[in-house]
């Protein structure tokens, strides 16, 4: 019997928290939501997440540091690792992207349903 | 120039014709008479016509010829003499003989000699200065400058160095200077100087370095230009170097405004465009959940709303453009009505909020608007910041030199390291309670500026966990700026 598969969100802001989360429960995860670092590092490394998308500014832990620690160690090392970002030119996306081996990135403001749709298109857990 | 002087010669010329024609015909007629008999008397008569002519007429050619004598008795004076200096002894012709065309070429001839003059006194005076550079016009040029200026020679040891770069390096006078490596005068490592000598290029160079004394660390930007060969064909460098900390830290603050400003834009652009999205692509939202949708769209409208208004007033605040309109105002309805502004928000999260009021108060010409946004301001952060059944408190206190809106509250406090940054722009605590509220860090600043453009400040007492006050002062005898 197929389970469905589970997101973390990790962002600060509540209302665009809000928003992922019923548009990923929409698209069939099974979503819990975490509005700082520390808190979504606690939780992907106690639980597995086939899915964790987080926010790059936030308080206590960037999103690198989060996707990192993930990554390094932990329940959800192999989770499919998306990032969001509201700065375009200042970070280097690009390199955190390899170093991380994320799914992608999205740079906001982002479309919703693209944003759903390419989580959804790479269900499969990732190979690092 | 040469057509009064014609015109005088010929003058002259027919003067001295008519006179000739005038003496000979006197005589002529004064023969004439004697010879046909007239007697003693006519010779008489002739005789002295002739010598009256005479006289008029040497009184007259005195009378032409007085500039010209003039003018050669000047010439003369141009003679070399041990006791007579040089152009600037020279005089003009007083007025009178100086309205003569001779006299006007001779004023022309000495202000020349003027200008020759001082043209001949700067050329001693440059020369002076370049045989001997630590004297004279050219090293105290370079002296003035805020710039560092060098010369190095092929090893790349200072063979010159003015006031700056002496400044730059710390040292007490260019002489100690004379002799070191550049680098080695600036403290920079051999390795990242080593560079700097080599004679491998002709054209210009430039280097950034950073030294660091104490606790201040200072950026340099050199610039290299190839100066004279040595006897051994080496190449001389001269080097000019600015001090760029400042400018620095400017690109910094601006690239860090930049990022901030993109990020607190980006963020309410990014649920105005996911809950539109939502609406549009939902069919089967409850009629709740599309009421909440919208107002997520309208407030964070507003948030982009507010954004860019704040940015244009800290535009403005740095363009020192931000102007007020000070009209007489009534403090006690301000009070009021900034009380009345933040209530809902106060009672929404269960606030003991107290007013602390004072039974008179003074006149006093103020921005009304832009007052009353200052302490909505600081009573909304104190509402924002402190955790819900806790106390705001709003004091006015009047004496008879100031104003004093202070606004208390129980809240989450600033730490020690946070208090000196939170009136910069954009600067917001590093505290996770504090990143959890939206805010785009211009708050401050802002009313920072307000109270500094009444002439009046803001000030901040704070403590971690503990709550924090924010006083804005206001002398009562200001005029606005």
């Amino acid at each position: 019997m197929d389970t469905a598969l589970t997101a973390l969100i990790a962002e600060d802001d509540r209302a665009l928290a809000d928003i992922l989360r019923l548009a990923l429960t929409r698209g069939g995860y099974a979503v819990t939501v975490a509005h700082d670092g520390r808190k979504a590092l606690q939780l992907a490394t106690t639980t597995k997440f086939d899915v964790v998308v987080s926010d790059y500014q936030m308080p206590g832990l960037n999103g690198e540091q989060v996707l990192q620690g993930i990554r390094t160690a932990g329940e959800s090392r192999e989770a499919r690792l998306f990032l969001c970002s509201a700065k375009s030119f200042e970070l280097d996306t690009d390199q955190i992207s390899q170093t991380l081996g994320l799914s992608a990135v999205f740079y906001k403001p982002f479309s919703l349903g693209e944003l759903v749709a390419t989580i959804k298109s790479m269900q499969n857990p990732a190979v690092v | 120039m040469t057509a009064p002087a014609t015109t005088t010669c010929h003058t002259t010329r027919r003067v001295l014709v008519a006179y000739l024609l005038i003496g000979t015909a006197a005589i002529v007629v004064g023969w004439t008479k004697e010879s046909i008999g007239d007697g003693l008397t006519a010779t008489m008569g002739a005789g002295c016509l002739s010598l009256a002519l005479l006289l008029g007429g040497a009184w007259w050619m005195q009378r032409i010829l007085r500039p010209a004598l003039l003018f050669e008795q000047r010439l003369a004076a141009l003679a070399p003499s041990p006791d007579r200096g040089g152009a600037d002894d020279l005089p003009r012709l007083e007025p009178a003989t100086g309205q003569s065309p001779a006299a006007f070429g001779w004023n022309r001839l000495v202000e020349q000699s003027h200008v020759w003059s001082a043209l001949s006194e700067l050329k001693s005076t440059l020369l002076e200065s370049m045989s001997d550079r630590r004297r004279g016009t050219g090293p105290q040029l370079l002296d003035s400058l805020s710039e560092g200026v060098a010369t190095v020679d092929a090893e790349g040891r200072i063979t010159y160095g003015n006031s700056a770069l002496v400044a730059m390096c710390g040292h007490a006078s260019a002489d100690s200077l004379i002799g070191c490596k550049l680098g080695d005068a600036f403290g920079v490592a051999a390795e990242v100087a080593e560079p700097w000598y080599r004679q491998s290029s002709n054209t210009q160079l430039g280097f950034e370095w950073t030294t660091k004394s104490g606790s201040a660390e200072h950026v340099f930007r050199g610039q290299r230009r190839p100066g004279r060969k040595s006897d051994r064909g080496n190449i001389a460098f001269v080097w000019t170097i600015r001090d760029i900390t400042q400018q620095k830290l400017a690109d910094n603050m601006r690239d860090q405004f930049l990022a901030t400003a993109t990020h607190e834009f980006r963020t309410p652009l990014a649920n105005i465009r996911a809950y539109a999205e939502s609406l549009d692509m939902s069919d089967d939202l409850d009629p709740e959940s599309r009421k909440r949708f919208y107002n997520v769209i309208q407030s964070e409208s507003l948030r982009l709303s507010q954004l860019v208004d704040d940015l244009l007033d800290i535009s403005r605040m740095q363009a020192g453009a931000m102007a007020l309109d000070c009209r007489e105002t009534d403090l006690g309805r301000l009070v009021e009505e900034v009380s009345q502004k933040v209530s809902a928000e106060m009672q929404e999260k269960s606030l003991d909020y107290r007013c602390e009021l004072p039974p008179k108060y003074p006149k006093l010409s103020v921005d009304k608007g832009k007052l009353a946004a200052a302490i909505i301001n600081l009573l909304g952060n104190a509402a924002k910041y402190t955790p819900s059944g806790g106390r705001v408190t709003f004091r006015v206190d009047v004496n008879s030199r100031q104003v004093e809106f202070a606004i208390s509250d129980s809240g989450i406090g600033i730490s020690a390291e946070d208090l000196p940054r939170v009136f910069d722009r954009f600067y917001r605590c590093s505290d996770d309670r504090v990143r959890e509220i939206t805010g785009s860090g211009l708050g401050l600043a802002l009313t920072q500026e307000v109270a500094r453009l009444h002439g009046g400040d803001v000030s901040v007492e704070s403590q971690l966990n503990q709550g924090s006050t924010f006083r804005i002062t206001l002398p009562l005898d200001s005029t606005a700026a």
